[in-house]
């Protein structure tokens, strides 16, 4: 373990400390950042954040931790956990992550616990961790190592915490897990004493598309015609097209977990049941007072002439109505913007662009922070995700 | 599949709230300062956060002669200097395209004729529904004429769709106009369709007033005359009258501030709690208390209100001249750009308690904030001594800037000496919304322009509640209109205002916090 006990005065830099030691040490830290009256400073806390991350991935941990507090002031507790290390070891570093809010002068910091895990210490780390929790502030623990979240130490953390941030997008290798996903997430909501609940970034990342076809139905005009939806086709990059420089962590199945989610999403909200197979990537719903509901997954190949979105696998949603009015409505992302045209009946078509960048996992966890109860639709949209995938196999 | 009537199944879930039903917002004023600084900027706003449909339309209405492209130009450059956050091309030539212009002025036929054309051919071709909101950012002279053509055009009840009215304050200059300008409002439109606004209820910070009162157990058993001494409403501003004196003159702080802003906030702080969240159910509570504010009678307003003006001084460290040497000021000016008044509130909850409200130009520092002092304890243990400062609690809500709350209360004073002993001090526990939450407050226009849209009238002023707080003003209005004031003026700009202001509190036993 570390022994060292760092004097420097400039408290944004790190300093090892006792791992015995880690209170005092933020103790001792805040009191130097206070001591100075020509650099106020605001010391703010709203929540715990605990992120248990691979140790070679710790400082990109931190500095996303750091980013995330910008707008959700935390403890934040970062364990970089070392499996492959033959001796046991666990040593810690305190620092204040600190900026200034938009229009102040004075700064605002957080504090930043970091706790590097090797060998054994990686399945007790735990009782290091607890004990630093913040009490009365809600906990949320984000995994951020890769594979499914499993291990001793994450189990007795997870039962501490509030919210639980996950991306199935990263342990998702094949659509006949959304089953295990769905046990995962029941059992964990299940689980005693603490009320929990699970964010999944995997599904944050579809909050543009759920919102644009969600405002579809805001408009009494628009649901009219969408009341007679008959094809809803969903337009997706294939992984091995994709002009991105790591592959490796996409699997080839990966990038449809997306497209999976939000049809569930549509199915689980609108009533879809029954889902059968047409083909590879048509499926058939029914639906409540008409005929079927085509859901159409359609994976398409990067074209660099017309480039829509290239971080994003999903580059556009198209929905079809029959009936008389022939009414078509289509969502499109672009390379910065998402586009929403409506063509009701016959009349003209009318659009709306607005601004769109995909999303960094910071943004979408800060998203998920502001959170704390269980989000029912996402449980919705995985049941429903879980036939899909059955019926896709 | 869920029908009108019913909740839209994809929204349940979702953390961003409703898109607006297509509609085309008429600007009247277009070339002016509101609609370029604010309601623009905070259309487009709306637009980027997926708030508004596609089809959304703008038609700008004013004298200024100009094309449809030149006031999508003229827009695109008020974004440019106003907006907050990032630009984005792309988005602003999609709202751009639903961006359309019509010069005329109040009272001309054929541009009102042009102007419905437009909006027939805007509904055929961006399937606007027929629904319009008529937005007056227009000086309340041109309220009269512009409803009047309104009339004249059938615009208030549409064929198709739904027609609603937005006014900005002030809303007439006295209980008299007041009572006018609603009577030829309710001639034409129903008063669900009519939206008085005051931005300052579209700001989060106002809305935190209620949130705080009614999301919090421990604070509505002491919120009544057991516990609270009194109530201190300020808004307070360094900045001067700036380039708006000629509607300045015509006002004054007392029309400016106290008779919407400050009663706004008032009620906010005295309301009962509402049944629901329902836009009524809330008005009801806010009118009902506003009822209850006794009535200054003429002989009591110098015993209740002071007013002044502000003379030269030095403001952040600028020398700066008093207001009758401001450009466009009548250099004989009786407007006061300061007011104090004292409210008495004749109900159980608040027998007894006074609520100060003061608001003027030209002070140390810009400020608005609602300070609720407690009453002492009723036996003071410790006794009070130059090492005791044992002062009653007080709970500070911070309106702008610094936005959040305070609650000060009292703490022993550890004496590392060991020396046994009782010093004691006032300390603060601080809520600041900037460090406990990074993100930046939404423009209230965005609130105020997307819940008119939504046909949410929560945050505007009701017809009943517009009256009221007129019928409260008269009295000051009439002896302060009756009695010239030769002694402005009577505060140095950089100060907290006038003399007399100290004394209305002092005459009870009271001081203004400084804030």
């Amino acid at each position: 373990m570390s022994t060292n006990m760092d004097t420097e005065r400039d408290f944004e830099r790190p300093r090892p400390v006792d791992i015995g030691a880690i209170e005092r040490e933020l103790r001792r830290m805040w009191h130097e950042v206070s001591s100075d009256p020509a650099h106020p400073v605001a010391r703010a806390r709203v929540l715990n954040l605990v992120v248990l991350v691979d140790a070679a991935r710790i400082n990109a941990a931190c500095d996303s931790a750091a980013e995330v507090a910008v707008d959700h002031p935390a403890r934040t507790i970062i364990v970089g956990m070392d499996t492959g290390k033959k001796k046991s070891s666990l040593s810690a570093e305190v620092s204040a992550r600190c900026h200034i809010p938009f229009g102040r002068r004075q700064q605002v910091c957080s504090e930043q616990v970091v706790i590097t895990a090797e060998g054994e210490a990686t399945h007790n780390f735990h009782g290091v961790v607890t004990p630093l929790l913040t009490s009365d502030l809600p906990t949320f623990l984000w995994w951020m190592a890769p594979g499914w979240p499993q291990g001793h130490a994450f189990e007795r953390l997870a039962a501490e915490c509030n919210r639980l941030v996950v991306d199935s997008g990263g342990f998702l290798n094949s659509l006949d897990e959304f089953g295990r996903l769905y046990s995962f997430i029941r059992d964990y909501n299940q689980s005693e004493p603490v009320e929990r609940s699970v964010a999944d970034l995997n599904w944050t990342r579809l909050t543009p598309w759920r919102l644009a076809l969600a405002g579809l139905y805001d408009v009494p005009q628009y649901r009219e015609a969408l009341r007679e939806l008959k094809t809803v086709s969903i337009h997706y990059l294939k992984s091995a097209s994709l002009p991105i420089a790591d592959k490796e962590s996409v699997g080839v199945e990966l990038t449809v977990s997306g497209p999976v989610l939000i049809a569930g999403w549509l199915a689980s909200r609108l009533g879809w049941t029954g889902a059968r197979k047409e083909n590879s990537n048509l499926v058939v719903y029914s639906a409540p007072h008409k005929a079927g509901i085509e859901v159409r997954l359609n994976a398409v190949d990067w074209d660099a002439s017309d480039p829509g979105c290239q971080a994003c696998f999903i580059q556009r949603i198209e929905l079809e109505c029959g009936g008389n009015n022939g009414s078509k409505f289509t969502i499109e992302i672009g390379p910065d913007f998402i586009e929403t045209r409506a063509a009701v009946s016959e009349s003209q078509e009318v659009s709306r662009r607005v601004g769109y960048n995909p999303r960094t996992d910071v943004e979408l966890v800060s998203e998920e922070v502001d959170i704390l109860t269980r989000d029912t639709v996402y449980e919705g949209a995985v049941v429903a995700a879980v036939d899909l995938s059955a019926v896709l196999i | 599949m869920a029908d009108e009537k019913s909740e839209n199944p994809l929204r349940v879930g979702l953390r961003m709230r409703t898109t607006v039903e297509p509609c085309t917002v008429v600007l009247f004023g277009a070339s002016g300062d509101l609609t370029k600084r604010k309601l623009i900027p905070a259309l487009f706003a709306l637009w980027q956060k997926h708030l508004l449909p596609p089809g959304f339309s703008v038609i700008g209405y004013s004298r200024t002669k100009m094309s449809h492209e030149a006031f999508r130009d003229a827009m695109k450059a008020a974004v440019l200097e106003f907006a907050e956050g990032e630009f984005n091309q792309s988005a602003w030539d999609s709202f751009a395209e639903g961006l359309f212009y019509v010069a005329g002025a109040a009272q001309d036929d054929e541009a009102f004729e042009n102007m419905g054309a437009l909006l027939t051919k805007i509904d055929q071709e961006r399937n606007t529904g027929g629904n319009v909101v008529y937005y007056l950012s227009t000086p309340p002279s041109l309220y009269e004429p512009i409803i009047f053509q309104m009339g004249k055009f059938k615009m208030a009840k549409p064929e198709k769709g739904w027609a609603r009215i937005v006014l900005e304050k002030p809303f007439g200059r006295d209980l008299k106009t007041a009572r006018e300008l609603n009577a030829k409002l309710e001639a034409l439109f129903d008063e669900d369709q009519i939206y008085r606004v005051d931005h300052f209820l579209g700001k989060d910070t106002v809305q935190n007033v209620m949130m705080f009162r009614f999301s919090n157990g421990i604070f509505e058993p002491v919120w009544n005359h057991r516990y609270v001494d009194h109530v201190q409403i300020t808004a307070a501003e360094a900045l001067g009258v700036e380039s708006r004196a000629g509607y300045y003159e015509e006002a004054g702080a007392l029309r400016d501030m106290i008779q919407n802003h400050m009663l706004q906030l008032l009620a906010l702080m005295a309301m009962d709690p509402p049944v629901s969240l329902e836009s009524n159910a809330v008005r009801d509570e806010k009118t009902r208390v506003m009822r209850a504010i006794r009535p200054i009678l003429h002989k009591e307003v110098s015993e209740f209100t002071v007013r002044g003006q502000y003379g030269a001084g030095v403001v952040n460290g600028h020398q700066v001249p008093g207001y009758r040497h401001e450009p466009g000021v009548n250099p004989e000016s009786a407007t006061e750009t300061y007011a104090a008044v004292k409210f008495l509130i004749d109900n159980w909850r608040w027998a007894g308690v006074p609520f100060y409200v003061r608001s003027g130009k030209r002070m140390p520092k810009r400020e608005a904030e609602i300070a609720i002092q407690f009453k002492r304890v009723p036996h003071l243990l410790f006794g009070r001594s130059a090492e005791n400062q044992i002062e009653p609690n007080q709970l500070v809500l911070r309106i702008q800037p610094d936005e959040g709350i305070t609650l000060r209360f009292n703490a022993k004073v550890p004496d590392p000496r060991g020396i046994p002993g009782t010093a004691i001090r006032e300390v603060n526990m601080d809520f600041l919304y900037g460090s406990s939450f990074g993100a930046l407050f939404p423009e209230s226009y965005e609130r105020i322009l997307r819940d008119a849209m939504l046909g949410d009238s929560t945050l505007f002023a009701r017809r009943d509640m517009v009256e009221i707080s007129w019928a409260l003003m008269q009295p000051i209005l009439d002896v302060w209109g009756s009695e010239k004031p030769d002694y402005f003026p009577n505060y140095e700009a950089g100060s907290w205002g006038p003399v007399a202001s100290d004394r209305l509190l002092e005459q009870d036993g009271r001081q203004w916090r400084r804030p």
